[in-house]
């Protein structure tokens, strides 16, 4: 790996603005790091990066932790969150996450819109997970990872 | 109308050329709901101290 790919520690840095601002502003709902867990139905939002370094950040989590997510993000009762908001903001997730990822690359870098699919988690052909930021959000399963091409690393840029 | 740039692209290009095209504040993802308001006040687009 190159020492210009981001970090597990980068990817924690990131998960703590985004909890910080959106999931847990008044600091009592914390992401619980530990051991990595495949929920039983999984919601996984992606984006893919390309250019200067290919690969992919993706979040995944349990049906129930993107409601979650959904509800707090757009300030609404759970019982209130609809399939198309669970998407909209598990997109969001994986787009505000990619996007800071991105900015620690090289310039000549670019960010895909968000792919989001429901009840599976997204698969990754010809590339190797490189770092997970797994736990659990109120219980549930949670995990942020970055994918990398096999053949790709960063180019200077 | 004010245009407010939000997004994840924090190079400080980026930041230059959306502020030359038009736009009159540029807030970088993920924001504070209070950091918001606070940029917003000052463009006089919410009360100031509204956060409060």
């Amino acid at each position: 790996m190159s020492e210009n790919t981001p970090t597990i520690d980068d990817l924690r840095e990131i998960a703590d603005q985004v909890w910080s601002a959106y999931l847990d502003p008044e600091g009592v709902r914390p992401f619980e790091l530990g051991e990595p867990k495949q929920p039983a139905t999984a919601v996984s939002a992606s984006v893919s990066l390309t250019g200067a370094w290919h690969g992919h950040v993706v979040v995944t989590c349990s049906s129930e932790a993107a409601r979650h997510a959904a509800a707090a993000f757009l300030a609404m009762g759970t019982e209130e969150v609809g399939d198309e908001d669970i998407t909209d903001v598990m997109g969001e997730l994986a787009n505000i996450v990619g996007g800071n990822v991105k900015s620690m690359l090289p310039p000549a870098t670019l960010v895909s819109l968000p792919h989001v699919v429901n009840g599976a988690s997204n698969r990754f052909p010809t590339t190797r997970q490189i770092c997970e930021l797994a736990g659990t959000w109120l219980d549930e399963p949670f995990s942020i990872s970055m994918w990398q091409g096999r053949d790709a690393g960063v180019v200077a840029a | 109308m004010t245009l407010v740039m939000v997004t994840t692209e924090s190079e400080q290009s980026h930041i230059v050329r959306a502020l030359a095209a038009g736009a009159h504040e540029y807030v970088i993802k993920p924001f504070t709901s209070e950091a918001m308001i606070e940029k917003l006040a000052l463009l006089g687009l919410v009360p100031t101290g509204a956060n409060s």
